[in-house]
């Protein structure tokens, strides 16, 4: 222990006057007015002792008046860090790269505490960082002051690439022959290949201390290419002998919360899938992910167009499903993992929006509905029509008809011969051809054609001037295998084979899958750049994963060499190109696993560099309590309380012991006491507990934000809301439950008579599902999340509750009008039919007691503390959000005022016939 | 303090003066050593009090008179104190109205009305305004001075109703009362006059000499003063010859010493504060000085031919004043 002020401690040479002082005042007697006192004069009084200050007392005040002076001589306890006490320049690397982002602040505290121990000794330092640094022309590579090193250490900020410790071995090595004092290396602990050269170098400059930080995550995210089973990234670190669990945060591009997602890290596991079990639509909107509670580059992953899922969709007639032969079998495998697939006829694929329709044989028959078909590709929609027999088999009068006409007609971008072309069998000299390498224009280019692909039957296509510009993908002997035509705004594609492996093995190949996965990308505007277009950057990503305007170092990918650039100063990780064909370029993509590094030197760890611990405080605070001890102590002798010292010390024990949490039990009194319900006291709206925290969380955020919302637009004032347990909690004084339903939510019979108390009471239950249940889905008008075994739960927990008949909910009904006119009533989800009780129902003065929904109102309303709204709505939309607070409101108003509005809506009737009076 | 000298209590209490609060007390009244000034201060504060309680008092006191006088003592007798002595014929000269007329009429003279000649018997009221009597033990009960007041002007009442003069003996002789409505009245106001003008110091007994010849007083006191000038007070006032009728007031808390712990004491008329260790363990003792007291009180009282009655305040004034009021009327 370290006095700061030592001279103060002379002051303790007062104690021993204290003592006497003490010892001779016993604490002042209680004083009393008394006329007779004459008489008492007369007394004799038996014991005198009291007149003594007890040792105790003594004792506790000395003790008291001690640690005040040790309190204020500031003694602290210094860190076990290595005095230094060597003088001379002191070299520090540091690593500063994509890695070091998670623990920066601790190591930046630690490199400016060896600066500070630096600047004690008058040493200069000379700090180095393991990233590589853009603009690096000059590194400083003598010894700085420590003041200057101190202000540029503050403006350091970790890079968001990888460090190069090769290069920093070459720096080290070329270091002027000064020898250093003290060699510093503040690592991140993950190792890399040049990590030899470096131990190396390094150990060459002295007796190398390694500070690692108990922080160090070792976190990566990298990202994948999108899969049916819902990985879109893959988490790598160090491998840990603990299991852990990260937790993943979906981003979408407006910043909204998505989705989080736990991503359990087995023990000594170096990678794990993050699964996001979204809905196409929205998992479509993730714009960012990123390791909750981690800002750092390398943990940060920026998806582009590349991973979104595309609506395609697969007419499909009677039969084809059939396995192994059906002409929608393999394309459906090829196309679900990696697409929003829909299956269907015309009129239902085309009432929704499509990016790509595949066709395969015998489906487009019919002039009208390749009418229909026609102007949804003029509108810029993209065909993919597969051949067969049916095509090969139907007349075409190629030679007769110009080119452009007939590909209107017929839907084909090139004239065709009739019949098929057979190519090898039992009965043909050729044999099965291979496919020939694909041109650079085409949007196949770069694939690998597997040698086994071999086409046994195609349709040919009738050989014209430009056929060559209609060809994508051809045979070894060069007839057209894809041909596509431009027509209007859209394309069309035609395979010359069929979808099923009979006329080829191509659908069975893998190549199939890539040719239709560039096609679905082609038709939405992106084709991997054939030419060696430069690529500029548009956003880039700083060390601590925060989006910015790219910084001048900052150069442009040639398009072709995207796909294997990896990120360096030069190349940020960040999203380059043009705005419609964003490219992303991740910091840790190349990464394949973190291992962790050889110490260098000395491990110790940041604890070595943590300031000193002061102790003034703690005396300060332990004579403070001693001092008010004493005074309670004198106040209870002076009530005559407790006047020997025997049967003192166990209550100054107790004092002692109860001393520090005398506020709770003082709470705890209070509440026995008087325990008024704070619902009792202000008009709160309460939701059901489901037990899980995020579905709870949410449900008050939601309840809190529609409360606000209720407060800022009407008269009426809501509190905080409140969790209640029905059965236990008392339910009467809430006018609205909000009840979210998951899938294992149970009731028990306590939990029912309670609910069918509140609702005979007039109390208004608000029932949730917060998304459909899949089995139960309609037609996917609209979209909703998946909450599957909602269904059966609400089936269940609503069985011994009173629920009158429901019928669908219009925008007649009352609750449409009770504050806003309302036609529609969406939540986190559009379009969800809401179920009230029957109108005309006399009972409970024609109050729905329950609205049923499933369009998830929490997560629309929810609002968090900041003020935001952290779950997005879908399809999405500011007013969207705002319909469902006017629902909310309305819903408020509704439970607050019964059918008092109802009134309202004869208000015109009656105005009408006021006005027919004379 | 029995450990006078050198300690550092002594030090620290004259190094930081006397300036303690008294705890208790019924007007906060100050200490030993608080000045004249604020002394008188603080009087003429409690006289105003007791100046504002006077209407309470004084219908208290008629209200207690009332209860004796119909109660107690039925008079058997149509007026108060003036007997019918004789009709004689009226004088001529005499003024008309004091003809009686109905006694007239059955004549043919005119008649006037004589009542019997009371020569009636002059009481002093002599009410210690020292500054024990101010105070009381809680604020449940009625101050010592309160409750002296309260009997005295019960008992003032109640001879005035018997046709006796009452008077008001005051340190510098009788007072002479302001003019008021009724009697009680007077003698309340003159009270309060007294009350403003007293001192925490004032003596708590009368000087014989200022007491008229043969006269009454009904002296109401705690009687907290040393045993010698009480007695030779008794003992002048015996041979003067005046009876007194001693109503010694004693708050329940004087009597018991309820109090515990080390506590310093302080009094109200100038004593040096009084510091006593255990205070519970001294009560037996106190309790036997108390009674050993109040016996020497009757003993000397009775035996100078006084008359002495006790009340303590927390019990009914009617009990004390039937008792006193026996006495009087037995002795008249």
């Amino acid at each position: 222990m370290i006095f700061q002020s030592p001279a103060l401690l002379f002051a303790l040479l007062s104690l021993p006057l204290v003592w006497w002082l003490l010892r001779a005042t016993p604490p002042r007697a209680r004083q009393q007015v008394f006329p007779p006192i004459a008489f008492l004069s007369r007394l004799r009084p038996k014991e005198t002792e009291a007149a003594r200050s007890p040792l105790w007392l003594l004792l506790l005040r000395l003790m008291a008046i001690g640690l005040l002076v040790i309190g204020f001589a500031r003694p602290f306890i210094p860190g076990t860090r290595h005095v230094v006490q060597t003088h001379g320049p002191v070299l520090l690397v540091l690593d500063d790269g994509m890695l070091s982002a998670a623990d920066w602040a601790d190591r930046l505290s630690t490199a400016l505490s060896i600066v500070d121990d630096a600047q004690r000794t008058q040493s200069s330092v000379l700090v180095l960082g393991t990233a590589p640094q853009a603009e690096d022309a000059t590194p400083a590579h003598t010894p700085q002051p420590a003041a200057t090193v101190r202000q540029m250490l503050n403006s350091h900020h970790p890079s968001p690439w990888p460090v190069d410790r090769a290069r920093m071995a070459e720096q080290i090595l070329h270091l002027p022959a000064t020898p250093f004092a003290r060699v510093v290396y503040l690592a991140d602990g993950v190792a890399q290949s040049g990590d030899d050269a470096f131990a190396q170098a390094l150990r060459a400059r002295g007796t190398v201390q390694e500070i690692r930080f108990s922080t160090q995550a070792g976190l990566a995210l990298a990202p994948t290419t999108p899969a049916a089973d819902g990985a879109m990234a893959r988490l790598i670190t160090l491998p840990s002998p603990q299991p852990r669990l990260v937790h993943v945060v979906a981003r979408a591009t407006d910043g909204g919360t998505l989705a989080v997602v736990p991503v359990p890290v087995a023990a000594n596991a170096t990678q794990a899938d993050v699964r996001i079990n979204l809905p196409i639509t929205v998992r479509n909107r993730i714009d960012t992910l990123a390791v909750q509670g981690i800002a750092s580059a390398a943990t940060t992953v920026l998806l582009d167009e590349n991973t979104r899922l595309h609506p395609v969709g697969l007419l499909s007639s009677g039969g084809a499903d059939t396995p192994l032969i059906g002409s929608v079998f393999y394309l459906r495998r090829a196309l679900a993992p990696l697409s929003d697939l829909h299956e269907g006829n015309l009129e239902t694929l085309l009432a929704r929006p499509l990016s790509v329709l595949i066709a395969p044989d015998g489906t487009l028959a019919g002039a009208q509905s390749q009418k229909t078909v026609l102007d949804w590709i003029k509108n810029g929609g993209t065909l993919i029509r597969f051949a067969g027999p049916a095509l090969a088999g139907s007349q075409h009068d190629a030679d007769t008809m110009p080119n452009a006409p007939d590909t209107a007609q017929n839907l084909l971008p090139v004239p065709l011969l009739d019949g098929a072309r057979q190519l090898g069998g039992s009965m043909t000299w050729g044999t099965p051809q291979k496919l020939a390498p694909f041109e650079q224009t085409s949007p196949f280019r770069g694939l690998d054609i597997p040698a086994d692909v071999t086409i046994s039957r195609q349709v040919l296509a009738s050989p014209s001037a430009d056929l060559r510009t209609h060809v994508w993908a051809r045979l070894a002997d060069g007839t057209p295998l894809v041909t596509h035509a431009e027509l209007g705004k859209g394309e069309v594609i035609l395979f010359h084979v069929s979808s099923t492996a009979d006329w080829s093995n191509l659908p069975l190949s893998g190549l199939f899958v890539s040719m239709l996965q560039r096609l679905t990308e082609h038709a939405n505007g992106l084709s991997i750049p054939a030419d060696n277009t430069l690529l500029a950057p548009a956003i880039t990503l700083d060390g601590e994963g925060m989006a910015g305007p790219p910084p001048p170092t900052a150069q442009g990918i040639q398009g072709n060499v995207f796909a294997t650039t990896s990120v360096s100063p030069m190349h940020p990780p960040g999203l380059y190109g043009p705005a419609d064909g964003h490219r992303a370029l991740n910091a840790a993509t190349g990464l394949q696993s973190l291992q962790p590094a050889q110490p260098v030197g000395t491990i110790t760890d940041s604890s070595g560099q943590k300031p000193d611990m002061p102790l003034g405080r703690y005396c300060l605070l332990g004579a403070l309590v001693l001092l008010l001890l004493d005074g309670v102590a004198v106040g209870l002798m002076r009530a005559g309380k407790f006047l020997t010292p025997k049967a003192a010390a166990p209550l100054l024990v107790l004092f002692a012991t109860l001393g520090t949490p005398p506020a709770p039990l003082h709470a705890q009194d209070l509440n026995s006491t008087a325990k008024v319900p704070a619902a009792a006291l202000e008009t709160r709206l309460g939701y059901i507990a489901t037990g899980h925290e995020d579905v709870d969380d949410a449900s008050r955020a939601g309840l809190q934000g529609l409360s606000d919302f209720v407060n800022a637009r009407t008269s009426a004032v809501m509190g905080h809301p409140d969790a209640v347990h029905p059965g236990t909690d008392d339910l009467s004084y809430y006018p609205l439950l909000y009840w979210p339903i998951t899938a294992d939510a149970t009731t028990t019979p306590a939990m029912t008579a309670a609910l069918n108390t509140f609702m005979a009471h007039g109390g208004i239950l608000l029932i949730d599902t917060q998304g459909q249940d899949g089995g139960t889905s309609a037609a996917d008008t609209t979209f909703t999340a998946d909450a599957p075994g909602t269904g059966a739960a609400l089936r269940r927990v609503t069985t011994g509750l009173v629920v009158p008949p429901l019928v669908v909910m219009t925008d007649h009904h009352l609750l449409a009008h009770t504050f806003y006119l309302l036609h529609d009533f969406p939540g986190r989800y559009a379009g969800q039919p809401i179920w009230v009780a029957k109108e005309g129902d006399a009972e409970n003065d024609d109050v729905s007691p329950v609205i049923i929904g499933s369009a998830d109102w929490a997560h629309a309303w929810a609002v968090d503390s900041a003020g935001n709204t952290p779950f997005a709505v879908i399809p999405g939309g500011s007013d969207q959000r705002l319909q469902a607070y006017r629902f909310g409101l309305n819903t408020v108003i509704y439970a607050l005022t019964g059918s008092y509005k109802a009134d309202q809506v004869h208000v015109p009737m009656l105005l009408k016939r006021l006005e027919d009076k004379p | 303090m029995s450990r006078s000298g050198l300690t550092p209590t002594t030090l620290l209490r004259r190094f930081f003066g006397q300036n303690r609060t008294v705890a208790g007390g019924q007007h906060g009244v100050a200490g030993t050593a608080s000045p004249p000034l604020s002394a008188t201060a603080d009087m003429a504060c409690a006289a105003q009090t007791l100046a504002t309680r006077m209407p309470d008092l004084l219908l208290h006191a008629s209200q207690i008179a009332t209860t004796l006088a119909s109660g107690r003592h039925p008079q058997h007798r149509a007026g108060w104190g003036d007997t019918f002595w004789q009709y004689r014929p009226a004088q001529p000269g005499e003024p008309v109205s004091r003809i009686d007329w109905r006694q007239s009429a059955r004549t043919a003279r005119a008649h006037v009305r004589e009542t019997e000649a009371e020569a009636a018997q002059t009481v002093l009221l002599w009410c210690d305004f020292s500054g024990s009597m101010q105070w009381r033990s809680t604020n449940a009960l009625p101050g010592k001075l309160d409750r002296a007041v309260l009997l005295l002007l019960s008992m003032a009442a109640l001879l005035l109703r018997h046709g006796e003069r009452v008077q008001l003996l005051s340190p510098s002789g009788i007072v002479p009362l302001p003019p008021a409505p009724s009697a009680l009245e007077r003698l309340a106001l003159g009270l309060c006059g007294l009350a403003a003008s007293a001192e925490p110091t004032s003596t708590p007994l009368p000087t014989p000499a200022l007491v008229p010849r043969r006269t009454r007083l009904l002296l109401a006191s705690d009687l907290l003063c040393p045993d010698a000038p009480l007695h030779d007070c008794l003992r002048q006032l015996a041979a003067h010859p005046a009876r007194a009728y001693v109503l010694h007031v004693s708050d329940p808390a004087e009597n018991t010493l309820p109090y515990s712990g080390r506590t310093e004491f302080c009094g109200l008329e100038g004593e040096a504060p009084l510091e006593l260790p255990h205070v519970q363990s001294l009560r037996p003792d106190y309790a036997a000085l108390v009674t050993a007291r109040k016996q020497w009180l009757e003993q000397t009282i009775s035996r100078s031919g006084h008359v002495f009655a006790h009340h303590q305040t927390d019990t009914p004034p009617l009990p004390t004043l039937l008792a006193l009021h026996a006495q009087m009327s037995q002795r008249v």
